[in-house]
């Protein structure tokens, strides 16, 4: 991402840090030139063209020649101002960094320093700067100095040295905080957390304890295992899918989840439960085909080091969360994992219904091993399909799925949301969201078509499916829909692209099939298929398709 | 001590072999003041030793860092 790093103090190493991350960084030359950088169109800033604005105001510099505590407050108060005013102006993602203030003059005991009022004061201002800006959030910077302590988050040599605040931990860590804001804002997440059981959710083993012996209730050694699974509800309600993954007897197991009183976590909360004795690498195999997701999205919570050892070894693709004590979980360690594998900044309607989505999946596999066609197979299913013109609340979740989907995804072009935003303004640019539903619940949003119409050519820019709703035949007729809709506009002729990767196989020879002829590769690999549009063509599926203005 | 420049070679991103004890602040590109700092922050972080406020600012070549990590270890 094409980064801006704006701040008061030498964010130089900062800067570095991030660089090593792949990040395309801006700083200004000279510091604290954000506020006139950000307003003018001539600054490099400007021209620079940031993705990610992230102010990085570094409260003892700004206070620093304050002449006395009214002072200090209109300073804040005024820099949240020429926040406020700037971050009108910015389209793309601002972070903000919060304050931390640690004035060491020397005064009498008795007097209450007002460095936490002071932090308070700029909290106020960027809560509702984020609130009223849904492309701002907060860097919580103070957070990171909580726990590395001050003493090891700044560095005073290089401060007198270099205007550097920060020790290099610091700056590392800072960098390393931005990134994984960034890649919550690409959508850059796993999908599935896998979760053992036995001194994992809860304590002992139920095997061998039962029901009445293992471990879990309000207090003590049972409220460690009590916060853990509160803290997987909490993963879970972020749109992360729960699944369990145990050596364990499946009755026993079973019994204790639903039958434990102090369980948190209940059955359904699991889109699946693999209670067995197989190795563990072989039933996260299982567990990825069962969702239909690929092993690198699923993570694996464990208290045994072995087992670890195991998925690691035979699936390098699995990440395996490492805890901070190596034979015990703490909750704290699911907190971390957040922020490593499951970043989020703004939930979507999809991602709060994620576990029913995926168990409805079951009950359809369940239709189709018993339907002796596809056509039958369908029509039990009743598929309700909708196709209409993308909506500026749909903006969030077609960046999400072009983020996301890797195999029915004919060009694997990655927007965000900004992006998005820019081409519902463009009149030549017509992108569709297509709804679905059958009688085991709703896929919701599940696949966006986004076309660019030149006089009577439309080239398809993006085209792609979200993978539980592939394989439905659903494709065919959503690219005739669209050749008609735009035919009815003008169009006479049709542009499909199709680049390859390593994981789109599935829709490899998709305008083939749909009577699309190939032109030329170009010098990226993306092939080129043209269509004529001659007349309006005949539906013929055994679906309902609706069109909506 | 052997690995001290491939380390600092990855801190610089240089290669290795553009490196020598004689490698001095400014005489390579990367070398800029702000990487001085770096280096110098990387440098006691890696080796446990605390560089003083004063030979921050007089230290000149990679040499100098050496010297520093060596005068450090113990006997």
């Amino acid at each position: 991402m094409k980064v801006a790093l704006l701040s008061n103090v030498n964010v130089g190493i900062v800067k570095q840090c991030l660089e090593e991350s792949s990040d395309v960084v801006y700083v200004p030359y000279g510091y604290n030139t954000w506020y006139q950088d950000i307003l003018s169109d001539e600054s490099d800033l400007f021209k620079f063209y940031p993705d990610l604005y992230v102010l990085l105001i570094e409260g003892n510099a700004l206070i620093e020649n304050s002449s006395g505590p009214e002072d200090r407050r209109t300073i804040v108060e005024s820099e949240i101002e020429k926040i406020r005013e700037v971050v009108q102006r910015i389209r793309g993602l601002v972070l903000i960094a919060n304050l931390d203030i640690h004035s060491h003059h020397i005064v009498p005991l008795s007097v209450i320093p007002d460095d936490y009022a002071l932090e308070g004061l700029w909290l106020e201002g960027l809560s509702e700067i984020s609130q009223r800006y849904q492309n701002v959030c907060i860097l919580d910077i103070k957070k990171i100095v909580c726990m590395m302590g001050t003493d090891s988050f700044y560095d005073p040599r290089v401060w007198y040295l270099g205007s550097i605040p920060y020790s290099l931990r610091a700056s590392k860590a800072i960098a390393k905080e931005i990134g994984a804001i960034e890649r919550a804002y690409q959508g850059k997440r796993k999908k599935c957390l896998a979760v053992d059981l036995d001194n994992t959710i809860w304590g002992g083993v139920i095997g061998e304890d039962g029901i009445n012996g293992i471990v879990l209730g309000p207090v003590k050694e049972g409220a460690r295992f009590m916060n853990i699974q509160k803290r997987l509800k909490e993963l879970k309600n972020t749109g992360i899918v729960l699944a369990v993954v145990s050596k364990n007897n499946p009755e026993e197991a079973l019994t204790a989840i639903r039958n434990h009183p102090n369980m948190i976590l209940h059955e359904d909360d699991f889109v699946e439960i693999l209670a067995n004795w197989k190795p563990k690498s072989e039933n996260i195999r299982q567990l990825s085909a069962d969702l239909n997701i690929g092993v690198d999205a699923i993570v694996l919570l464990d208290d045994n080091p072995v087992e670890r050892e195991e998925v690691r070894a035979n699936l390098p693709n699995v990440m395996v969360i490492e805890p901070r004590y190596a034979k015990e979980i703490f909750d704290e360690d699911i907190v971390n994992s957040f922020a490593e594998y499951f970043p989020v900044l703004k939930l979507t309607n999809e991602d709060k219904v994620k576990t029913e989505q995926y168990r409805g999946e079951f009950r359809r596999k369940e239709v189709l091993s018993s339907s002796r066609t596809l056509e039958e197979y369908l029509e039990r299913l009743e598929i309700h399909v909708q196709l209409r013109k993308a909506k500026n609340q749909d903006i969030d979740r077609i960046a999400q799925l072009t983020q996301k989907t890797n195999q029915f995804n004919l060009t694997s072009k990655r927007y965000t949301s900004e992006t998005v935003r820019d081409f519902l303004a463009q009149t030549d640019m017509i992108i569709y969201v297509v709804e679905s539903s059958d009688k085991y619940g709703s896929y919701g949003e599940i696949s966006t078509i986004i076309i660019r119409v030149e006089k009577d050519n439309a080239t398809v820019d993006t085209f792609l499916m979200s993978c539980r709703a592939m394989g439905r035949t659903i494709e065919f007729a959503l690219l005739k829909i669209v050749e008609n809709e735009l035919y009815e506009n003008g169009v006479r002729r049709m542009i499909g692209l199709y680049k390859p990767t390593e994981k789109n196989k599935p829709v490899e020879g998709f305008y083939e099939k749909n009577g699309y002829r190939l032109l030329y590769k170009d010098s990226e690999g993306v092939y080129h298929y043209t269509k004529e549009l001659n007349s309006k063509q005949l539906v013929s599926f055994n679906l309902t398709i609706e069109r909506e203005e | 001590m052997d690995d001290f420049y491939d380390f600092v070679a990855s801190i610089l991103k240089v290669p290795v072999s553009e490196l020598s004890s004689d490698t001095s602040y400014g005489s390579i590109p990367e070398w800029t003041s702000i990487m001085h700092l770096r280096l110098v922050m990387e440098i006691e972080d890696k080796y446990g030793v605390e560089i003083p406020l004063e030979q921050i600012a007089t230290i000149r070549k990679l040499y100098d860092f050496e010297s520093l990590i060596k005068g450090s270890e113990p006997q």
